[in-house]
């Protein structure tokens, strides 16, 4: 927008600044009045009041018609005037009134009239001449009455006259007449080139030019704005120019002759040794000494009455002319609007003779533009970049600058139009600031983008990230309009390029779909059909094999460590699941691939991979028949992988939904084979820790396989500084949430979520509107009752449940068996665990009696149990057992060596109330655990930190205890606590879990 | 012309003491008035990766659909949200579009994400959009409040009471983020509008700043330096000096002042200075 508004600001600057240039250029008369009202201006400011002391006029003025009579005076006394004046001894004398009729007095023709009647009777001799004379008295008589002769007679006498003449307009171009000697004799011949030009002339009676010292034109040419700046010194007539009458008279006072004059057209004139500068159409402007009678002058009247001494006149340029008020033609001038014409020539004698000319310097029209283009390049970049008030200050700045020049050079006699660029600064900031208000008032114009734009610049941004497959998602739901019929044909091109030929068919048949006219779209989306089934591509119309090229695209896949990628299957939070092949044995593969990275701490890739890959290990050794199977793991490039068993099924997301719930046996079945798998896992020292419906998979032939053992540990060792990004983690345990160490009582805790989900088609923990919500229930709410979510389930089923998603581990399942077992009495219509009391959950947690599947790897687990513990500790624990005793260790002694059961804190809340006194807790008819430990402890959720425990590592615990975190706090301290285990006697080597004696009901 | 008065700002990234690359990213568009500052994850530089698309596809969208002839609005978005919140909530969705789509087409790029905080400002008003941990404070008249809350685990936990902040800087699952773009097809993106006065500082950065240099003693640092580049260059070394443990990105922006001398000198450097 902003680079567009400037673009626009430039634009209507450089229109503004053309106008400007062009108004210039060709003088139009807006802009030229403007240039004029500042040359006025200038001109008042360059007056010089001080009359100039060459020349006096002599006026006849209103007082002196008032005095002496109406006008027209009778040409004798004008020739009694030039007597006078010349008794004076002016250097020249000026008239500047035209006398170019000879005077037509009624006196005189009365008496010519009466002197040819009286030669024709005297010449009939019907009289006779007897006594006086009267052809003597006629001619006597002529001679008083003709002024005319009275003044031809006056100005032969004075001789230093000159006389006006006039071009009284007329069209140029015709022959003109001709001309007497007498006038032509103040002209020069004129030189080719452009003149003022008139096509008529007026001048004095023949007598009185040949009887002048010579004529000058008294022409005067306003501008266009009709204000009078300048004169014209030399006007052609015929092949003729006439010198105007200031030159006339400065030339005579000078005692010049026409030959003296130089002209140089558009340059100069030169009077002898005084040069006048001209225009380049041969003009010189006036530099006005004042506003009226800044020239001395005196009225008619006072001449004539002697009032003025001859010494004012001696030697100056005397000039003789009207002002009285409509006599004498007024004009408009840059001093005053009315200037009398007589003034106009004094000015022009004085500013030649004191050589005060107003000229335009030769780099005039240069500065001009120059100043021009400066200010349009103002307008157009600058001013549109500044705030309203700068702007505004600047231009001023920069008119007042170019004023400032103006008067400056014109005080100095060097007119500069000043005005041009000056209008173009005031428009242009007008102009510009205006359209900026206007536009920042409106605002920019919010435009709703479609979904269909928004997906079109989407896909764009997918096209140029390489991301193609994307781009073709968002594009296929636009329009298919021309343009988008290009972008498509250009995403077909790049699939194309990366040789994905199935892929850019399937492009360009969706635009053929529409518009099969489109390009080549339907014969070359055939072609890349065939490319893409691996067939010959190339040359066209039955090309024989040897001469085709096979693609090769297709035939050599990716790899992943040796295996060959099939294809994605799908993909998690850490990474992307593969179809992979393993080509030495020909077996299908799944291969989940994950990022690995620096730790938060710091830690090397290095050790980042050594436990990648011991984790992997450890995961690769569980080999269970309800446990997906790991084959192999490996890493390239940073990515490691893990190649595990590829099963044919689905996970049990789908059964947790209400819809699609499973029979409840069904579900407690598979839930109850889970929990056998990870009792199995457990005694291995493996905890699952993302035990969720996505992690269980129910194959075709209807078995199930707990899938990603230890990848939730593994992508938390490498999980960034920066942190993790989390799904909702509905089945975290409380300890997990809490941040804390945790066993397989943790797994559990996520099975019993699973369950309760697969039974209700709800989740225990729903959170609210954030997942704080959700981890504070985890924390501290308690599950909802599951007969009261969904009816008709087993009862027994929710003491099962309750005991699952006790808060304090201690309180749960404490081995996988012990879940399996309870669910499977439950299938059987038998009560595992006595009803708890209604509310608040945590369930009493005493184990019904009931047969209690061995895993399949029973045996070990038996040997090892059975195997008598040697007893490191310091302090061994009081024996209150029917069968091998195993000490607690104290927690000093975490470094013994030998199997220890690590045992988790057992809260008092383990058993309720009457079992406080027992501080035992029996599991099984044969496995009794006295007082696990009786700390006494609040009651009310109460997850201790780990801290307060010291914690044991064991890498592998050897055997099947209770226990069967990898980390596990061991209890404080406690002489009394002590374990009984009894290896039972069942023949198929089931453990039992004997109900507490003391259990209420 | 009346411009809105040009925000000063100021921004800089740094890998800290201790890891040897940056997963950070920043951006800053004074023309618009739109910065971004972003902090990636994942694997074989993929991290830098996301945070650089966060912050370019902001800006490149941000310049097509506002700084363009027209102020274009996408079509739907959050009910309720400004002009500009939809804006700004339809560019961090892209943004998140793409590192998703990013990280399925390739490989290498998989599972990557980045946290993002954006503003777009003028000199009365600002609007911020945020996904992840990465922070934005805004200090007014000497005191510091942060206005984004951190979508991570320990966030939440502290909004809901579960923790104290003190135990939260301690705790272990600090890293855990419960948004971020890249994580998902759509992300719920936080949008929210602010006023702003003369004078404000409002200062966007990644956990970087937050988890080595504790608010009090930045809002020390903001009231004793009132450059936005020195700003980011004090608060980034004091957090090298905290230990510097993960990469630290600050973009720190100044709302222009009014009048007094500032305007005289801006018209000196407006005249001179261009």
């Amino acid at each position: 927008m902003k680079k567009k508004g400037r673009l626009l600001d430039a634009a209507m600057g450089f229109a503004l600044t053309l106008f400007v240039a062009g108004s210039y250029y060709y003088r139009l008369p807006l802009l030229e009045s403007v240039e004029f009202k500042a040359y006025d201006l200038r001109a008042k400011l360059r007056q010089d009041l001080n009359p100039p002391p060459e020349i006096v006029l002599v006026a006849i003025d209103d007082d002196s018609i008032a005095q002496i009579g109406r006008w027209p005076w009778p040409r004798s006394r004008m020739a009694d005037a030039i007597d006078k004046l010349q008794a004076a001894g002016p250097k020249v004398l000026g008239i500047n009134i035209l006398y170019s009729e000879p005077e037509q007095n009624q006196g005189l023709l009365e008496i010519r009239r009466l002197e040819e009647k009286y030669k024709e009777l005297i010449g009939t001799k019907k009289i006779a001449q007897k006594g006086v004379d009267f052809a003597l008295e006629f001619s006597s008589s002529t001679v008083a009455m003709d002024s005319d002769s009275k003044m031809l007679a006056s100005l032969r006498s004075a001789g230093d006259v000159v006389l006006p003449l006039f071009f009284p307009g007329g069209t140029v171009g015709g022959k003109a007449d001709a001309v007497p000697a007498a006038v032509s004799s103040s002209s020069i011949k004129a030189g080719p080139g452009e003149m003022y030009e008139e096509g008529k002339i007026a001048y004095p009676i023949l007598a009185f030019s040949e009887a002048a010292l010579g004529l000058g034109h008294v022409n005067l040419y306003v501008e266009s704005d009709g204000v009078l700046r300048r004169e014209v010194p030399l006007v052609k007539y015929g092949e003729e120019l006439y010198p105007s009458f200031a030159v006339r008279l400065t030339m005579a006072y000078l005692g010049l002759k026409p030959e003296d004059l130089k002209f140089e057209p558009g340059e100069a004139l030169t009077l002898g040794k005084l040069r006048v500068p001209l225009d380049s159409e041969n003009r010189m402007s006036i530099l006005f000494n004042g506003p009226q009678e800044t020239i001395r002058v005196v009225p008619f009247a006072s001449v004539m009455s002697d009032k003025v001494g001859p010494e004012f006149f001696k030697d100056k340029i005397v000039i003789l002319g009207l002002t009285a008020s409509g006599l004498s033609t007024q004009w408009n001038t840059p001093v005053t609007q009315s200037f009398s014409a007589l003034e106009v020539a004094p000015n022009v004698i004085a500013n030649i003779l004191h050589q005060k000319f107003l000229t335009r310097p030769s780099w005039a029209d240069r500065a001009e533009l120059g100043a021009i283009a400066l200010m349009g390049l103002f307008i157009m970049a600058i001013l549109p970049r500044l705030k309203a008030l700068w702007g505004l200050v600047v231009s001023i700045v920069l008119a007042a600058a170019l004023f400032a020049a103006g008067i400056y050079l014109f005080m100095n006699g060097q007119w500069l139009q000043v005005a041009y660029p000056m209008v173009l600064l005031l428009a242009g900031y007008l102009v510009i600031i205006s359209k900026s208000f206007l536009v920042t008032e409106k605002g920019k114009e919010l435009v709703e983008a479609s979904a269909i734009e928004t997906n079109k610049m989407l896909g764009l941004s997918f096209q140029e990230q390489g991301m193609f497959d994307s781009a073709f998602e968002k594009f296929r739901l636009c329009p298919l309009d021309d343009n988008m019929k290009d972008t498509l044909y250009n995403l077909s091109l790049d699939f194309e390029r990366k040789r994905q030929f199935s892929k850019a068919g399937s492009v360009l048949g969706h635009i053929a779909a529409k518009d099969p006219k489109y390009k080549d779209v339907v014969a070359k989306a055939a072609k890349l059909k065939e490319a893409s089934e691996g067939a010959v591509f190339g040359g066209i119309g039955g090309a024989k094999k040897e001469g085709t090229i096979m693609m090769a695209g297709g035939t050599t896949k990716p790899t992943l460590g040796r295996y060959e990628i099939e294809k994605e299957l799908g993909r998690g939070a850490m990474g992307v699941v593969y179809l992979g092949r393993d080509p030495k044995i020909n077996r299908m593969v799944a291969i989940k691939t994950m990022m690995l990275e620096e730790g938060a701490d710091g830690e090397s890739t290095k050790s980042i991979k050594e436990r990648f890959f011991r984790e992997a290990e450890s995961a690769g050794t569980l080999n269970h028949p309800n446990i997906v199977r790991i084959f192999d793991a490996g890493d390239e490039n940073d990515v490691a992988y893990i190649a595990m068993e590829l099963l044919d099924g689905h996970d049990l997301v789908k059964y947790g939904q209400k819809d699609g719930l499973l029979p409840v046996e069904k579900a407690l079945e598979y839930v109850s084979i889970v929990a056998d798998a990870l009792d199995y896992a457990h005694a291995q020292g493996i905890v699952h820790r993302d035990i969720k419906p996505a992690n269980i998979m129910l194959l075709k032939d209807g078995s199930i396989r707990v899938a990603d053992f230890g990848i939730a540990r593994i992508t938390s060792s490498s999980k960034t500084a920066t942190g993790t990004v989390m799904g909702t983690p509905s089945y975290m345990s409380p300890e997990q949430v809490a941040g804390k160490k945790v066993d397989g009582r943790s797994d559990l805790f996520s099975l019993a979520v699973a369950l309760f989900e697969l039974t209700t088609g709800e989740k225990p923990f729903k959170g609210g509107d954030g997942i704080g919500t959700l981890l504070f229930q985890i924390a501290n709410d308690p599950h909802p009752d599951i007969s009261g979510v969904k009816a008709g389930l087993p009862p027994a089923l929710r003491a099962v449940v309750d005991k699952g998603l006790a808060k304090n581990p201690d309180e749960r399942f404490q081995r996988g068996s012990e879940f399996a077992a309870a669910l499977r009495a439950v299938m059987k219509g038998e009560t595992p665990i006595a009803a708890s009391k209604p509310a608040p959950a945590p369930a009493p947690a005493t184990p019904a009696p009931a047969p209690v599947p061995a895993p399949v790897n029973e045996a070990s687990i038996t040997s090892e149990i059975t195997r008598p513990v040697p007893a490191p500790a310091p302090k061994p624990v009081r024996a209150d057992v029917t069968g091998p005793i195993i000490p607690i260790t104290a927690p000093k002694r975490a470094d013994a060596t030998g199997p220890i059961i690590p045992l988790a804190p057992s809260p008092a809340k383990t058993a309720t109330a009457p079992a406080q006194s027992e501080k035992t807790v029996l599991i099984g008819p044969d496995i009794t655990i006295p007082g696990l430990n009786d700390m006494a402890k609040p009651a009310g959720p109460m997850p201790a930190s780990p801290s307060d425990f010291t914690t044991m590592e064991i890498e592998r615990p050897q055997h099947g205890g209770v226990g069967p975190a990898l980390k596990t706090p061991v209890p404080a301290p406690d002489e009394n606590g002590t374990m009984r285990i009894e290896r039972t006697q069942s023949p198929d080597a089931t453990i039992r879990i004997k109900p507490h004696p003391q259990e209420p009901a | 012309m009346k411009t809105k008065d040009r925000v000063e700002v100021a921004g800089a990234t740094d890998p800290g003491c201790v890891r040897k690359n940056n997963e950070d990213n920043f951006a800053v568009d004074p023309e618009l008035g739109l910065f971004v500052v972003a902090d990636g994850m994942g694997g074989h530089n993929s991290g830098e990766v996301a945070s650089d698309i966060s912050c370019k596809t902001i800006v490149e969208y941000a310049r097509k659909m506002i700084g363009g002839e027209k102020t274009l609005v996408p079509e739907g978005g959050t009910a309720g949200l400004t002009p500009r919140g939809r804006q700004l909530e339809f560019f961090v969705k892209s943004a998140n579009a793409m590192i998703y789509e990013k990280g399925r087409a390739f490989p290498k790029d998989a599972g990557m994400g980045t946290t993002v905080v954006a503003v777009i400002m003028d000199a009365k008003s600002m609007t911020v959009a945020h996904v992840g941990d990465s922070r934005l404070y805004l200090w007014r008249r000497g005191a510091l409040s942060q206005l984004t809350e951190d979508h991570s685990l320990v966030g939440e936990q502290v909004k809901r009471g579960q923790i104290t902040a003190d135990e939260a800087s301690r705790s272990s699952m600090q890293n855990i983020l419960t948004r971020a773009l890249g994580a998902d097809k759509d992300v719920q993106v936080d949008v929210a509008d602010h006023p702003l006065f003369p004078g404000d500082l409002v200062l966007l950065a990644t956990d970087g700043l937050s988890k080595m240099v504790i608010d009090a003693e930045v809002a020390a640092v903001i009231a004793s330096e009132q450059d936005p580049q020195k700003i980011v260059d004090v608060l980034i070394a004091k957090s090298r000096a905290a230990g510097g443990v993960d990469n630290i990105s600050i973009v720190a922006a100044l709302v222009p002042g009014s009048g007094g001398s500032g305007g005289v000198k801006k018209l000196v450097s407006r005249l001179f200075g261009r």
